[in-house]
């Protein structure tokens, strides 16, 4: 926009203005409403009356061409008049019209068809199943559109296959089954096992997250009821995403929830029982084959130190820990195995009521989700409602009300799962779980089942309301009407993080026992972890979000040409607070804040407070000439608090142009197979809000000096301020230019769709740390500054089939792929890798990964003298810099050529972990009552980085992985994969290098639906319809280069949970 | 608003002019606030302004506070310096000290990062920028202050930098002397050279002498923690040493080590101080700021605690894990302990018995040390091999790597698990004590004129309290510098004072060098009924000369081209 028009233009620049007008807008769609009532009425009646002469009745009944079903609920008119009928439930209808009347027979799915009456006074008719595709309404930003028109790059989620499958977090089911969507699950933690997704890869340095709506406003909908969710849609390129304007550039994900439809009310039961056990759990050696392991380890230290060697274990103590016969002084456990316990519930159960008359529709839900952890102590609750309303007050005006809510309950012990993860895969197996099977065992000052089952409780209570109510009005001006929504939502902020929550942890001290074995019989002495006296921590914080939208729309056509227009203004304001206490030194076991200990230094308390605000205007015109030309332009003028006075607001346009070739005259001649066939491109820039580490940065824009603790003074704590940060007043939003070019048809009826975008998108603005190019003197962090650059490119593809082989038989098959790579253009990053081609990250991917090229193990034939306890190299071998070496220790690549190993010598090791490519393949075959649906889902070109407990035998004192027995160096095995043991491991192994990459591309049962529909014959006239069926998520994963037993998408932590694999059954019942 | 139109016929209009009307409400309001964005103001009600942080003489108050905190928070640190040394090995993995400094490893990639984090380069640059901006704006607001006020604080704020810039200069030599808060909107130079050594000194001494002008001799105990005029004076000395030292001193000017001496005397004549009784006691929190305590950090209680004896504590006590045991003194350290007559177990004559190495030893190896058949809080601590602390020379678990663990600085009195939940710890961290200063006195004064009677004087005043008899007379000023080197490591044993003392007599490498020697631990074996004690290599360290001075951080050079480099890196 130019300034010189802005000067113009009489400027009101006040909130209340903008808010009156807003209610303005509202109000004026009542008067509307009600001076419009009535309108058009007589015009029906007109036609009524038209129809008298030769009248007849005719009957009839409509079935499926396919399969001779009976199809209910087909309007049946008679053509050039509004009269009509529905077919009943059997398919039946009876009509009177005119002997010379031809009858329409319509359906929602199917082709029309149109039958002369000719005399006859029964009609039977028989109906094709449409190509869904064509007639498809997809959602897009702020409305919907036919999806055949449609000129930007966007992807859907059939929500039908998604309803019935055992997955607690909705994040968790969007891979595979859209192109676009990278999605990856690195935990299996009821409450926190939500996917990280990105839309067509990792675009920006800082948070690659993309903007979540839900009926309209930015919402969180991992935690949505499925049964609830009536649409998703991915909206992937700058035609589609430019509405969202400075927080689209990631791509968006537009959900709505389901609405009531016109028919008898219909109740629905939906749920789910089944069973959870881990994907996959790395195995530990046990006992004896870590004894043997710590003699070889203790020997080869004796060794390296001219030392003594002494055993771990002699020969009569192996055997103690290989019969078992003294299970306390010599136990074989596996910590890691023993605490999980097997079969773990999960259920699901959801009522819903819908149905409504043409004046009001419903749509009431309720579920309820019961979710237990790998322990009892973990588990989760989830409760969702949804009711939402529309009514028609007048002819021309509609009300709609949505409310959508959950609460979600998590109950923890109050040790973290990771810390828990973390301890049971270091707990070597010569400790047990218990003493005397029923004294908590302690390792290195933690005991496992303490920490599980003693430690107090945390329970994490997150609720949401989201709120809509909307009034819609159609104008007298034909295809013209405005629109007003109010939201007020109390709940998460899926951009910003803040939620609303309720927390309590209670921890108290944690017992454990320790053998004492020099007495007979050995006796146990009892110590506690964690604090001495119990603890308590309790929390509240609210986020409150007010969201007003006022939308003027038109759609109107004049001759052959199409014309829709759009526009929106936004405004969105965001307040949260949080208030916490914590209570220390509890002498009463009572967990309630109240009754801590009574020094003023047992209490303590804290609290904060923060807001948001946005404001967007946002257009979008739609030209269409003969259907066959379309053009599209969109784009919003945003603003937000992020950003300094004076640099708040941008601007981010989108073109878009299709050419539907299916509609010309010579495909239509001469390829009937095909039924239709777009090209269509898009170019536009949207925004990205500056983030680092995926973290929002706020008031970087100012020099804050920040309030913290200060030096103990006088022996009391002080407060002190401190200058936290040198600002950057510039600071701007993200710039993403997109490119996408596509090409989409349908052929055959429908028996080979397909959907394929090239895409381009370079992401300029993002924000780098400018302390690379000061002084590490300069002694304070500055604001970043919007000069990083990157680029991601790729391929997403969306092939679907469908096929009627017989009346019995059917297949749908849907496959999709997304292919996306990036590159780095300009980071600054620091001059010791970027003056290095080989540790130089501009010019590669995102997340490559760097680090020493191991080349193989040290052989005796490297050293002057291998049997000296520090051999010295051979003269000319690079020296690694790491501390001595010995046979059978890594060696590394001298890059540098400088004769010693050092981190100079890094390179490029492996790809960046967030896969390349992802694909998901997924049949379904019905037939006769049976149906089902696989879903194949893959990842291809990533690497991971293994280390500690998994890779390296007594990592932090620890135990070791079963692989590496018998799997490590030895004079004998020199092939092994892993190097010589030692007690700790050295630190010339443990340097990060390519020894411990691995390529963890995988393919998976991602998930599996085996049904049965009863037919309508064995049920009776109480239930409309029963299905049964058997799913499963996780069901099998192949990792083929993988031989560490890890899942592949949660590999890279000592403290993750594990992937769960789920099988349940469940029943779906309609009344 | 409302359009009245008499008309009624022409109710279609007045529903499109409604809706223009709408329409442009809309556009105008668009216009209207692309103009004027103050509309999106969400305030910041975490942070202050820099005029409100300095408008007054409390709020400044509250900055100088923030500065204290920057001191090396090491009562919570997990690696302590003597793991640097031969005094201490603790076998973890993730050490820095067996795995970066004693494994040869220190490079411009691998800086060992010093107690608490305090070698950090950036770190130290960015609490000098703390103190270069306190000086710059109070300068600035001079007028909101009370001026005595003001004097004391400066002073205080100097004596800061100096001790910050002095970590820098005792690890790395000569520093890039930053004295304002460097801007790189003004255009001013931001990339500053690296001073000479000598420069740097003079810098840091300039500095030291600026606050002690204008600092009070002591404080009252509201103020305890807050630098004194003695304060600045010792660490003035201890860089004065430093500087006299071998390492800096190569051709050994006696001058240097003469002003080392006069700045030490200057401390031990005020009067103020003098040595606490009880050499253990003088770290319980009970006796916080005592007469010997020259500059420390303090602690308080709920969040300002720590948890020194969960960290470094013994492992096992009473059956149950309770500490992490990060101190393992070395057999390397337990054998110069002296036998209570005051001779070294090497002499022939001192009554030293290998076979019975605990009986008979200075004061200071019972208050100091935990071994094998000593009592830790009420139990018997063994590491005898089947002992409840058996050594454990493959790292498997924390039990100590050396058949010993530490006592001195940790109060017996608090349980090491209670210490790791909840950081209950108050015992100050005491940077500077008397007995240093009698110390660096005596050797400044032995290298500068030779063993006087006012050497052996400060040496014996420690020794008396350690129940040792005097040196005995008439030694060599070489003799006398081994028995004062000898006296430092046993008084600041676990104190992480050793560190630089190796370093600055250029002792880590050679044929005796203490960083190219293995550390040494005892194992025990019972046998019937007796205790057979072997001495045995437990880590073999390899140090490099160079790295006397550390290197700077590859980041460090590459981000200030004006930067050189430390020889041999």
């Amino acid at each position: 926009m130019k300034k010189t028009l802005l000067k113009k233009i009489p400027i009101i620049n006040n909130l209340r203005f903008y808010l009156g007008s807003l209610i303005l807008l509202f109000v004026s769609g009542f008067s509307f409403a009600g001076a419009l009532n009535g309108a058009p009425n007589h015009i029906i009646h007109a036609v009524m009356t038209n129809a008298q002469k030769g009248v007849i009745t005719i009957r009839g009944k409509v079935t499926e061409l396919a399969n001779g079903q009976t199809i209910p609920g087909v309007t049946v008119t008679v053509k050039g008049s509004q009269l009509g009928t529905i077919t009943d439930a059997s398919g039946n209808f009876e009509i009177k019209a005119s002997d010379d009347a031809t009858l329409v027979f319509t359906s929602v799915g199917y082709v029309t068809v149109e039958v002369p009456v000719q005399g006859k006074t029964t009609v039977n008719v028989s109906m094709q199943v449409t190509d869904k595709s064509l007639s498809e309404v997809v959602v897009v930003a702020y409305g919907t559109q036919k999806k055949t028109s449609i000129t930007a790059a966007v992807s859907t989620i059939n929500t039908s296959e998604i309803e019935s499958k055992p997955v607690v977090n909705m994040t968790n089911s969007l891979i595979g089954r859209a192109s676009g969507i990278i999605a990856t699950q690195g935990s299996g933690e009821p409450g926190f096992d939500g996917s990280s997704i990105q839309i067509r890869g990792a675009g920006s340095i800082g948070s690659t997250q993309p903007l979540y709506i839900v009926d309209g406003v930015p919402r969180d909908f991992s935690r949505m009821d499925p049964n609830s969710i009536a649409t998703m849609t991915i909206l992937k390129d700058a035609a589609a995403v430019a509405p969202y304007g400075v927080a689209g550039a990631n791509g968006v994900i537009l959900i709505t929830t389901k609405q009531g439809k016109t028919g008898k009310p219909l109740l629905t039961f939906d749920g789910y029982v089944g069973f959870q056990n881990p994907t996959r759990v790395p195995t530990f050696v046990d006992s004896y084959q870590y004894a043997t392991m710590r003699n070889e380890a203790a020997a080869n230290d004796a060794h390296d130190q001219g030392s003594t060697y002494i055993p771990f274990a002699t020969p009569a103590q192996l055997a103690l820990y290989q019969n078992g016969t003294d299970p306390n002084a010599y136990p074989n456990s596996q910590p890691l195995k023993d605490i999980i316990q097997p079969n773990r519930l999960i259920n699901y159960d959801n009522i819903t009521l819908s149905g409504g008359t043409d004046d009001i529709k419903y749509f009431a839900s309720i579920g309820y989700t019961h979710q237990d952890g790998m322990w009892s102590t973990s588990y989760l609750d989830r409760y969702n409602g949804v009711l939402n309303i529309s009514a028609k007050a007048t002819k021309t005006t509609t009300i709609a009300l949505n409310v959508n809510s959950y609460v979600e309950d998590q109950h923890f012990p109050s040790v973290a799962s990771g810390s828990i993860i973390n301890q049971a895969q270091r707990q070597t197996p010569v400790y047990p779980l218990y003493y005397n099977g029923n004294l908590p065992a302690g390792f290195i000052g933690q005991s496992l089942i303490g920490d599980i089952y003693d430690s107090g409780y945390q329970l994490n209570e997150n609720t949401a309301l989201y709120t809509s109510l909307s009034i819609n009005q159609e104008l007298p001006l034909k295809g013209l009407s405005i629109k007003g929504v109010i939201s007020y939502d109390n709940g998460p902020d899926p951009i910003f993080g803040n939620q609303t929550s309720f927390t309590r942890r209670y921890s108290t001290p944690i017992p454990f026992y320790t053998i004492n074995t020099n007495t007979t019989p050995y006796t146990y002495s009892e110590s506690f972890a964690g604090s001495s006296q119990a603890q308590f921590y309790e929390s509240y914080s609210q986020n409150i979000d007010l969201d007003y939208q006022g939308l003027l729309n038109y759609s109107g056509s004049f001759g052959k040409s199409d014309i829709t227009g759009l526009l929106v203004a936004d405004y969105r304001d965001v307040n949260y607070e949080n208030f916490n206490a914590t209570r220390i030194n509890y002498n009463l076991d009572i967990d309630e804040l109240s009754f801590g200990g009574t020094a003023p230094a047992d209490a303590t308390n804290a609290g904060s407070s923060g807001g948001e605000k946005q404001l967007g205007y946002v257009y979008r015109a739609d030209y269409a000439y003969d259907k066959k030309y379309l053009f599209e332009a969109t784009g919003r003028y945003d603003g937000s608090y992020l950003f300094g006075p004076g640099h708040r607001f941008g601007f981010f346009p989108a073109f878009s142009a299709g050419w539907r070739l299916s509609e010309e005259k010579f495909i239509k001649d001469n390829f009937t197979w095909i039924d239709n066939l777009k090209i269509r491109a898009s170019w536009g820039q949207s925004g990205a809000y500056p983030s680092v580490g995926g973290t929002i940065q706020t008031y970087q824009y100012l020099s804050p000096y920040s309030v913290g603790g200060g030096g103990v003074i006088g022996g009391t704590a002080t407060q002190s301020v401190y200058q936290s940060l040198q600002g950057n007043p510039n600071i701007t939003w993200e710039k993403s230019t997109k490119t996408d070019v596509g090409f989409e048809g349908s052929l055959w009826k429908g028996a080979l769709g397909f959907e394929v975008d090239y895409f381009n998108d370079k992401r300029s603005n993002m924000l780098v740390s400018i302390g690379a190019v000061l002084p590490a003197e300069y002694g304070i962090s500055t604001g970043d500054v919007n000069g990083g650059i990157m680029e991601n490119h790729g391929i997403d593809l969306t092939l679907t089939t469908v096929k009627q082989f017989s009346k019995d038989w059917r297949l749908d098959v849907k496959a999709t792929f997304t292919y996306a790579q990036n590159k780095l253009l300009q980071i600054y990053e620091n001059s010791a890798t970027y003056n290095n081609p080989n540790r130089r990250q501009t010019g590669r991917p995102l997340g490559t990964q760097f680090g020493l090229e191991a080349i193989g193990y040290f052989t005796p034939a490297d050293f002057v003298d291998p049997n000296a306890a520090t051999p010295t190299l051979k003269p000319g071998i690079p020296v690694p810099t790491f501390g001595p070496v010995h046979p059978g220790d890594i060696q590394y690549a001298d890059l540098n050529h400088d004769g010693k190993i050092d981190g100079n010598d890094q390179g490029v090791i492996g790809k960046p972990t967030t896969p390349e490519i992802v694909y998901g393949l997924e049949p379904r075959i019905t037939f006769k009552h049976f149906d089902l649906d696989v879903l194949f889902q893959g990842t291809a070109a990533s690497d991971i980085y293994l280390n500690n407990y998994f890779v390296n035998p007594f990592y932090g004192s620890g135990s070791a992985s079963e692989l590496s027995y018998n799997n490590t160096w030895t004079p004998t095995n020199t092939n092994a994969l892993y190097p010589r043991l030692t007690g700790t491991p050295s630190a010339n192994n443990t340097q990060g290098s390519s020894w411990w990459i691995r390529n963890d591309s995988y393919v998976r049962v991602k998930s599996a639906e085996f049904g049965y529909t009863f037919s309508n014959k064995l049920l009776g006239n109480t239930i409309h319809s029963l299905r049964i069926y058997l799913a499963a998520e996780n069901l099998f994963t192949w990792t083929p280069y993988m031989k560490e037993i890890i899942d592949p998408e949660n590999s890279s932590g000592d403290q993750n949970y594990y992937q769960q694999r789920v099988i349940s059954i469940g029943l779906n019942a309609s009344f | 608003m409302l359009v009245s139109r008499k008309n009624k016929k022409t109710m279609k209009n007045r529903y499109l002019i409604n809706g223009q009307i709408f329409l442009l409400a809309l556009l105008t309001l668009s216009l209207g606030a692309c103009k004027k964005d103050g509309f999106l103001n969400v305030p910041d009600k975490t942070t202050l302004t820099n005029q409100a942080a300095f408008s007054t003489q409390n709020n400044a108050d509250l900055y100088v506070n923030g500065i204290y905190a920057e001191l090396p928070d090491a009562n919570n640190d997990d690696m302590p310096l003597d793991q640097y040394t031969d005094n201490d090995f603790c076998g973890a993995t993730n050490m820095e000290g067996q795995a970066v400094v004693r494994a040869n490893s220190i490079n411009s990639n691998n800086v060992p990062n010093g107690l608490a984090g305090s070698f950090n380069w950036g770190t130290e640059y960015n609490n000098i920028r703390s103190c270069n901006t306190f000086l710059q704006q109070a300068a600035l607001n001079k007028g909101n202050y009370d001026a005595s006020w003001y004097v004391q604080r400066v002073a205080e704020v100097k004596l800061l930098r100096a001790f910050f810039y002095s970590i820098l200069y005792t690890n790395y030599g000569g520093l890039p002397l930053v004295t304002v808060p460097l801007n790189n909107q003004d255009g001013s130079n931001i990339f500053t050279a690296r001073s000479t050594a000598a420069q740097t000194l003079a810098f840091i001494v300039a500095d030291c002498d600026s606050a002690a002008a204008h600092l009070p001799a002591t404080v009252n105990s509201a103020n305890s923690g807050r630098g004194t005029s003695g304060a600045a004076l010792t660490l003035k000395g201890w860089v004065q040493l430093f500087a006299a030292s071998p390492l800096s001193n190569p051709n050994n000017d006696k001058t240097l080590w003469a002003a080392a001496a006069a700045t030490n005397l200057q401390v031990i004549n005020s009067g103020v101080y003098s040595l606490f009784p009880d050499y253990y006691g003088q770290f319980l929190a009970s006796n916080n700021w005592n007469s010997e305590t020259i500059f420390a950090r303090g602690y308080a209680l709920p969040s300002n605690g720590h948890k020194r004896e969960g960290i470094l504590g013994p492992v096992i006590v009473h059956g149950g894990e309770q500490a992490w045991g990060n101190y393992a003194p070395t057999e390397n350290l337990i054998d110069d302990y002296e036998m209570d007559n005051g001779k070294p177990i090497q002499d022939p004559t001192s009554g030293y018995d290998p076979q019975h190495p605990y009986v008979g030893r200075e004061k200071r190896f019972y208050e100091s040390i935990v071994y094998d058949g000593s009592i830790w809080q009420g139990d018997t601590w063994e590491s005898r091999i089947g002992g409840n602390n058996q050594i454990d020379l493959s790292s498997a678990s924390d039990i100590s790597n050396t058949g010993y663990n530490a006592k001195i600085t940790l109060d017996s009195t608090i349980n090491g698990q209670t210490s790791l939940g909840t950081s209950p710890g108050t015992s100050n961290y005491i940077f500077y004590r008397y007995a240093e200063v009698l110390l660096s006195y005596a050797e400044a004064q032995n290298e500068a004129v030779g063993p006087d009677a006012s050497v052996y004087n400060a040496v014996n005043l420690v020794r008396t309290r350690a129940a040792l008899p005097n040196l005995p007379g008439g030694l060599s000023q070489a003799d006398m510098r081994t028995d004062i080197r000898r006296e430092r490591r046993i008084e600041f044993a676990l104190q992480d004072k050793r560190w630089y003392d190796i370093r600055r007599w250029d002792i880590t490498t050679g044929p005796n060098g203490v960083l190219t020697n293995p550390d040494y631990g005892m194992l025990i074996t019972p046998t019937g009924g007796t205790l057979t004690y072997k001495v045995i290599p437990v880590f073999t360290n390899s140090f490099s000369e160079y790295m006397n001075w550390l290197p700077l951080q590859i980041q460090v050079l590459e981000q200030n081209k004006n930067l050189t480099q430390n020889p041999g890196y």
